[in-house]
């Protein structure tokens, strides 16, 4: 035992000291704590709003133990989605279990030090929006001492069987199929599943965001109710913890908890005879697979062709996002994913609520649609959804340390940020048109505005991705060992949501300051203001290309 | 050719990284640099290939600074970093063609020239999978091709040794040495003495960011004790 | 005493899309390496070096035969080996989060070296391999010879009776390689056994009592650097390593 808490004690260190530093968070423990504590309270304050105002309206129709039943299938499922992400990771793919092998240690030792490490990542989300939501109803409800108690209890309790059930399916899956090579594939496909379940999800509530009369909402907490009844019999821990949280009775809440033990310690043992089965198995034959699968094919004479450098150039940097799922989730799919999504939801949303699309579109149509402040809401959507394009921010930071290769080809830097920043200009065109399609559809506008608006968004795209690449270069992330501290834990990531925020602003106050100018004035004027600031950018790029990669080394 | 002229570099003020460089290394020669790890080997290269900016003093490959000229410098030589870990997501002929593209090989010569390079290196029946799915020593291999696809006049390699076996180092050393002996320059940066010693026509030993030897190992073999152990003569020039 | 009988490892990989075909990565490897010896591991890129240590450190299971230390094996006594051999492997920085004064640490908990000896044993090593400069940095700042010696370092924390070392020395410049083989020459006279597995001939030609050398998974010659030179009539092990493979196309 006394070996398994240092061995968990050496992987949190680690993975958090990692964090720390792929945050982009300094070593200094005050500003540290600082930008912690920021991060903390306001999710904890969104929480409680949320939380407040949904519990609010339970209580004022009796239904308050609803609530309790929520919070804990929300602890279930995001422990669920969470383990997905992390566990083959964590259990697979640390760079340290070829050092931990040859040491004196059992295999079940090295399991359950990385099965605490999953866990106690799981109970720091897991107190944000699980503890604090049930602290939260305890108030409310004017619960008694038990109910805390049992509230520790939950918490502490209904994250352990999700993470040994995933992590048992993971192991399988290891163990049977040889996937030295499949993580990435692996990771795509459970993200495309959550993000499928997430869109099902949101299509199937998309109905709960109108306001509703109280008989429709006494309907959907019947609904909500089911639902809760269905799954709860497929998760028995959640069922008895339920119970021990609503009951009036210390006996009842302590044969409900000691319930959830028995199974959770028999999930628990089952969980550690097959790890020490077939764990070590699937990590073996990971870690040094049976060689690489080499295809022996004939080059294709094809290969051999010339193209542009341009070409070529783009082409290696598509390749390299498009074969790299990660890459691939946060630079290219987002510009397809996301107005798709919010088809799916706005859509799916008019149908349920029991108004036809047609009529939608049609009282739209009755209003005046070819309008500035029209055309300016349509562009702030789309330079919402282009904020999550974040090939430019991580154009140079994607390359790692092989960045310094940009400096001793023969080729102009300024030629390669081009080059680099194309296939964001790319994707921003193809978010552009998908988002215009949708309105196009529901306001039905004049082909010339669809145009202007086209030409105004391209150009706003540009500028985009001319100032993000100044802003990789300055502050450039190449010293990773993993894709993610990139394209997910880079602090870089806020400046597009600035820029975007900074447009919309900029955006608003023309609204305001024009008031009805002609729809096509209008877009001209912000033409011509963001030709400018591109033309000057991209001076600024030009003139400073040597200067601006000396971060690069 | 390359001539290193008054070049010096710190990163930190007042502390030289690298200072009063002076080096010339001729047609046909091949000169290998020397120093222990920290010396201002990797400092002196990225110099040579444009990466670091150059303080004082100035650099030539084959007439063009690399200061003035840089883009005319670079179509000049061929780089081989230390590191081999380039392009992972990219097939082995992706990467090979990406390199043609950029130093402009032409068309007619990129077939024979890509098999000649990987059939030497036994990697040809590899160019469809991955540069990922490859070994370090097939890493290394791949990079010194895209390096020298375009038959650059000066090759600079760094640290190319490392992690090639016998055989793969041995046919990169008859490369060096043809390579030479048809007129044109090779630098490379080694730690290992025998490698310089068998190789090189001139060497030059950097320490503390400081020029303290150039010349044939013979040279540096009677400049200090005669019978003197390798390991002892790189010890003695170091320390000192 | 290590004994290595008829060691086999055959791995299955995709010869293409459809097929798929089994190959030895080591196949009929026999040899002993005695107390107080240095028995160098050679072969090029593929030969199955690799594979071979990481069978002996118990990393990997061998298909078939027996490995032994003085008489245990890893199916009765697997920890007890593992508490007495440091394996080390490639360069790679592990932890490094960690100062390296952490990391020994750490070592010497998970192998039980208690508190009193683990702080004499850390001052020991520090000393034998240079490290006090650098003892309380973190190991992500450290060159490339001073990771080399840190991870060596953590393998020794047990005072361990056999060494499996592959590659110990790659990419290091003399001095620090100078240190690291200075320190094996000193253990191997204190009667220990250690396998060594390296590229540079010079190197083995220096420091081993015995070689072994693997091509394409099989032992292909085995004795000391002397008898290999009379053997394949040559005056250095580079030019026997040549002869030996015989100008095979040695990726294959």
């Amino acid at each position: 035992m006394d070996k398994v808490i240092k061995l968990t004690k050496i992987f949190l260190k680690n993975s958090f000291s990692n964090m720390d530093a792929r945050m982009g968070i300094s070593t200094k423990s005050k500003s540290k704590i600082i930008v912690y504590g920021l991060l903390f309270l306001y999710f904890a304050g969104l929480i409680i709003f949320l939380g407040y105002n949904l519990l609010d309206g339970l209580i004022a129709i009796h239904q308050e133990t609803i609530f309790v039943g929520m919070i804990l299938f929300m602890i279930f499922g995001l422990v669920i989605i969470q383990t997905i992400f992390s566990c083959i990771n964590i259990l697979y793919f640390t760079k340290d279990s070829e050092y931990l092998l040859p040491l004196p240690l059992k295999p079940y030792q090295i399991i359950l030090a990385r099965t605490n490490v999953m866990l106690i990542a799981e109970y720091l989300i897991i107190f944000l929006v699980g503890f604090i939501p049930l602290i939260m109803y305890g108030i409310l409800t004017g619960a008694g001492i038990i109910y805390y108690l049992t509230a520790i209890f939950a918490v502490i309790l209904v994250p352990i069987l999700p993470v040994l059930l995933i992590s048992i399916i993971v192991m399988f899956i290891m163990s049977f199929a040889k996937l030295t090579k499949n993580r990435n594939k692996f990771q795509l496909f459970a993200t495309l599943l959550v993000l499928a379940i997430i869109i099902a999800l949101s299509i199937s509530t998309s109905g709960m965001k109108q306001d509703l009369t109280n008989e429709e909402m006494a309907q959907m907490i019947v609904k909500a109710n089911g639902m809760i009844e269905l799954v709860k019999g497929y998760v028995p821990t959640v069922d008895y913890l339920m119970e021990a949280l609503t009951t009036n009775s210390l006996f009842t809440a302590i044969v409900e908890i000691l319930k959830t033990l028995g199974i959770t310690i028999v999930g628990f043992i089952l969980y550690m005879v097959i790890a020490q089965k077939i764990y070590f198995k699937g990590l073996v034959g990971n870690l040094f697979g049976g060689g690489t699968s080499s295809s022996n094919k004939e080059i294709n004479q094809k290969e051999y062709r010339n193209s542009k450098l341009y070409k070529s150039y783009v082409g290696k940097e598509f390749k390299n996002m498009a074969r790299n799922p990660v890459f691939l989730m946060q630079c290219l799919l987002p510009a397809i994913l996301i107005p798709i999504v919010m088809v799916v939801v706005v859509f799916a949303g008019f149908n349920s609520d029991g108004m036809g699309l047609e009529q939608i579109t049609q009282m739209l149509q009755q209003m005046p649609t070819n309008t500035f402040f029209i055309a300016c809401i349509i562009l702030g959507v789309i330079q919402f959804f282009t904020m999550f394009i974040y090939i430019s921010i991580t154009a140079i930071s994607r390359d790692g340390e092989n960045a310094v290769f940009m400096k001793y080809i023969p080729v102009s830097l300024y030629k390669q940020y081009m080059y680099k920043i194309i296939p964001n200009i790319i994707m921003n065109i193809v978010t552009i048109i998908v988002t215009l399609g949708i309105a196009q559809y529901l306001l039905n506008l004049p082909i010339m505005t669809l145009i202007a608006l086209f030409v105004v968004a391209t150009i706003m795209g540009i500028f985009q991705s001319i100032v993000m690449i100044i802003v990789d270069l300055k502050r450039p992330k190449l010293n990773w060992d993993s894709e993610y501290a990139v394209a997910k834990q880079n602090l870089n990531l806020i400046f597009p949501m600035l820029l975007a925020m900074f447009n919309i602003a900029i955006m608003v106050g023309l609204v305001f300051l024009l008031k009805d100018i002609n729809v096509y004035l209008g877009i001209g004027i912000l033409g011509i203001l963001y030709i400018v600031t591109t033309v000057i950018t991209n001076k600024y790029l030009y003139n400073k290309q040597y200067e601006l990669a000396d971060k690069i080394i | 050719m390359i001539e290193i002229k008054n070049v010096s570099k710190s990163y930190v003020k007042g502390k030289k990284s690298v200072e009063n460089l002076n080096l010339e290394i001729k047609n046909g020669e091949i000169f290998g640099f020397l120093g222990p790890n920290g010396a201002g080997k990797t400092t002196t290269i990225r110099m040579i290939t444009g990466i670091l900016n150059i303080d004082e003093g100035d650099i030539l490959i084959d007439g063009k600074s690399i200061k003035r000229e840089p883009l005319e410098a670079k179509k000049n030589f061929g780089f081989v970093p230390d590191s081999p870990d380039m392009f992972l997501k990219l097939k082995g002929i992706e990467y090979l063609m990406f390199m043609a593209d950029v130093y402009d090989v032409p068309q007619n010569k990129r077939k024979e020239k890509i098999e000649e390079l990987t059939k030497k290196f036994g990697i040809y029946n590899e160019l469809n999978n991955q540069i990922q799915s490859y070994s370090h020593g097939m890493r290394q291999k791949i990079v010194i091709c895209g390096a020298l696809l375009s038959e650059p006049k000066n090759w600079i390699l760094d640290e190319p040794m490392t992690g090639l076996d016998p055989k793969s180092s041995y046919d990169l050393k008859e490369m060096m040495r043809e390579h030479a002996r048809s007129g044109k320059t090779v630098f490379f940066s080694t730690h290992i003495l025998e490698v310089a010693e068998k190789l090189c026509d001139r060497v030059g030993i950097i320490n503390k960011g400081k020029l303290v030897f150039v010349g044939t190992f013979d040279e540096m073999k009677q400049k200090f004790k005669e019978n003197a152990s390798l390991e002892d003569l790189f010890l003695e020039i170091t320390e000192k | 005493m290590i004994t290595v009988e008829h060691i086999t490892k055959k791995f299955v990989r995709n010869k293409n899309k459809k097929e798929r075909e089994e190959f030895y990565a080591d196949n009929d490897i026999t040899f002993e390496a005695n107390d107080g010896e240095i028995i160098g591991i050679l072969g090029p890129n593929g030969a199955g070096k690799t594979t071979l240590l990481r069978m002996i450190a118990g990393i990997l299971e061998p298909t078939t035969g027996k490995i032994s230390f003085d008489g245990m094996n890893y199916k009765d006594n697997e920890i007890e080996i593992k508490q007495n051999i440091a394996y080390l492997s490639g360069n790679t920085k592990i932890y490094d989060t960690l100062s390296t004064y952490e990391l020994l640490k750490m070592c010497c908990d998970i192998y039980g070296v208690d508190k009193k000896n683990s702080e004499k044993r850390i001052k020991e090593i520090t000393k034998i391999l240079g490290m006090e400069q650098f003892l309380y940095n973190k190991i992500a700042n450290l060159s490339t010879g001073q990771t080399q010696k840190v991870n060596l370092a953590r393998c020794l924390v047990h005072n361990p009776k056999y060494y499996i070392l592959d590659e110990a020395t790659t990419g290091l410049d003399i001095i620090s390689s100078q240190i690291i083989l200075n320190f094996i020459k000193e253990e191997r006279d204190k009667g220990k056994t250690i396998l060594y597995s390296t590229h540079y001939m010079e190197e083995a030609e220096n420091i081993c009592n015995r070689v072994i050398m693997i091509n394409k998974g099989k032992m292909i010659k085995t004795g000391t650097p002397e008898e290999i030179k009379r053997d394949t009539n040559t005056t250095n092990l580079r030019d026997a390593f040549f002869t030996l493979i015989g100008g095979v196309s040695v990726e294959e």
